[in-house]
């Protein structure tokens, strides 16, 4: 078995068109242009860009939850880009999304314990009896308190709500993760929890995982490789290593250098990010 | 020269919980002046933002403490003439530039409104001064933008715009509420950018409103750091953030993720930090925290 979890090669997203009996119709905006990217088992992988870039999208085509009009999607060797829904649902327990905004993505009118228990008996991941103390294991691995599976979303806190984004997608025990913004608009030291927490999981669960940000100190901490997207296409690739002590592309430089660093620079609010 | 500003011991809290919110908070700003306001959520700092500007929720009422603008007691003053103030020498640049802008409105009426209204400047002046502001904060095509709605312009197209107007009335003192939270990182460096230069431009004193200490490094002069509603920590941000005095003022900046330094950050606030404080609160508060 090879070790690339998700091999994408041309793929191309085209918004904006209907899907007709052969595939797509003509005209609508490519917001991808012929993506390449490769995720390892177990690997981390960072994708960062600004608003706009095709980030999010890019994310959400690689999981198949937007239509690919080009190109190829592969998943553990195997070619998902036209699967239908139906082929698609026995591997989607093993790719799972985790959400920007928590309180956009779990059901405000369902208390936690539900939130967490029924994706796992829709997978069948466990026996009905068994899903409580696989539950109970993991809000315990989260740091989230017991009494919080009576909870309602909107009783959490947000760094808490985000825990239990991250829960929902580590029971079902998947292959492959999508953290999207995950932890844009928490505190830092709610981040830095957030953040420690995901890195433990995919170290333990020998999770891929594909983090989508814009925040390349962030990306930096967490991730082994990171692609630089820009307008839908990919400006630099690379491990965090390389690319953070000899970034190659223009944008990639202006991208780091638009990080405030906690210490003050009396050059850097003066210095040019992007030319033009 | 006497500060512009000065908060003496302000105390405030929400009636209907009953809950302090601010545990007298002392600062003081000089002309021309940016200090941060930092802390993590629940922090008090957006609460001390919204007092200054007398627009906190009706269940909040301050209990203790004075505000003091150019001399002057904003709590005690009466209600007509702190009206005359606000809007006009103190001012907001507001966090979300999504919500703050009146989606039905064109930019022009939204940005002459104070002009025409505390200026008393017919619609003709107020139109060459809106035009000039959207020149100073570097928008192309200003003539375009002011026939344009909210919608029709980008995140950082209209937070350049509430800049414009934060600024129209040439005021002393702007508040800036996580002006750049809802923006990319390298639009959230021009807004710093153009803050800090319209700021020297105009020798505007500010408080800067932030959770990020890499943006306090940057654009601010001074800090106050705020947890649970109390002063933690204050002094110039860049002593502060290269020797720490406050063992809480350290953890965050341990906490923050930096790219020059992959293996420092990411270091959550410790417990004991944490309970440390808030011993200090129940005491100060009379009650656990």
């Amino acid at each position: 078995m090879s070790d690339v979890l998700i091999a994408c090669e041309g793929v191309e997203v085209v918004y904006g068109t209907r899907r007709q009996n052969l595939g797509l119709e003509p005209g609508g905006v490519k917001v991808l242009h012929g993506i390449d990217l490769e995720i390892r088992r177990g690997e981390s992988v960072g994708i960062v860009g600004e608003s706009g870039s095709g980030k999010s999208t890019l994310g959400r085509a690689i999981l198949r939850l937007g239509d690919v009009a080009a190109g190829s999607i592969r998943f553990a060797g195997e070619d998902i880009t036209r699967f239908s829904e139906a082929a698609m649902r026995p591997l989607r327990r093993r790719m799972q999304m985790i959400f920007q905004d928590p309180m956009a993505s779990l059901n405000p009118r369902h208390r936690i314990r539900r939130i967490l228990t029924e994706p796992m008996l829709f997978h069948r991941v466990c026996a009905a009896g068994e899903a409580g103390a696989r539950i109970k294991r993991l809000m315990d691995r989260v740091g989230l308190p017991e009494a919080a599976l009576e909870r309602y979303p909107h009783e959490l806190s947000g760094g808490q709500r985000q825990r239990v984004g991250i829960a929902r997608a580590a029971l079902l025990e998947p292959d492959f993760v999508v953290a999207d913004e995950i932890v844009s608009g928490l505190d830092v030291s709610t981040q830095a929890q957030a953040l420690n927490l995901l890195k433990g999981l995919c170290r333990d669960l020998g999770l891929a995982m594909a983090f989508i940000g814009h925040d390349l100190s962030v990306i930096r901490a967490v991730c082994d490789r990171v692609y630089v997207l820009r307008a839908g296409r990919v400006v630099e690739t690379g491990s965090c290593n390389q690319v953070f002590a000899a970034p190659s592309a223009d944008y990639t430089r202006a991208l780091i250098d638009a990080i405030p660093l906690p210490e003050p620079d009396p050059h850097w609010l003066a210095r040019e990010s992007l030319p033009g | 020269m006497s500060p512009i500003l000065t908060i003496e011991r302000l105390s405030a809290r929400v009636q209907s919980r009953g809950q302090e919110i601010l545990s007298k908070v002392s600062l003081s700003l000089e002309r021309g002046e940016v200090r941060g306001l930092v802390g993590e959520s629940g922090a008090g700092k957006s609460t001390i933002g919204k007092a200054l500007l007398g627009i906190l929720p009706r269940d909040v009422v301050i209990t203790g403490g004075a505000i003091r603008y150019d001399g002057r007691d904003l709590l005690a003053m009466p209600a007509r003439e702190r009206r005359q103030l606000l809007g006009a020498e103190i001012t907001l640049i507001p966090q979300d530039p999504q919500t703050a802008l009146n989606p039905g409105r064109r930019i022009e009426a939204q940005l002459t409104d104070g002009l025409r209204m505390k200026r008393g400047l017919s619609s003709r002046e107020a139109h060459d001064k809106a035009l000039a502001l959207l020149e100073e904060v570097h928008i192309r095509e200003p003539q375009r933008v002011l026939a344009a709605y909210p919608h029709e312009l980008s995140g950082g197209m209209r937070q350049r715009v509430l800049i414009a107007a934060a600024f129209a009335l040439e005021p002393r003192l702007v508040i800036a509420d996580e002006p750049t939270t809802a923006l990319d990182v390298t639009v959230q460096k021009q807004i710093l950018r153009l803050i800090r230069s319209m700021q020297e431009a105009h020798g505007t004193a500010v408080i800067f409103v932030t959770h990020d200490l890499g943006v306090v490094a940057q654009i601010c002069d001074t800090v106050t750091l705020l947890y649970g509603g109390t002063v933690i920590e204050a002094g110039p941000a860049a002593d502060m953030l290269a020797n720490p005095r406050h063992a809480y003022t350290r953890a965050l900046i341990e906490a923050c993720p930096r790219y020059d330094q992959p293996d420092a950050g990411l270091h959550p606030v410790p417990d004991g930090v944490i309970s440390a404080m808030r011993r200090d609160l129940s005491q100060r508060y009379g009650r656990p925290v």
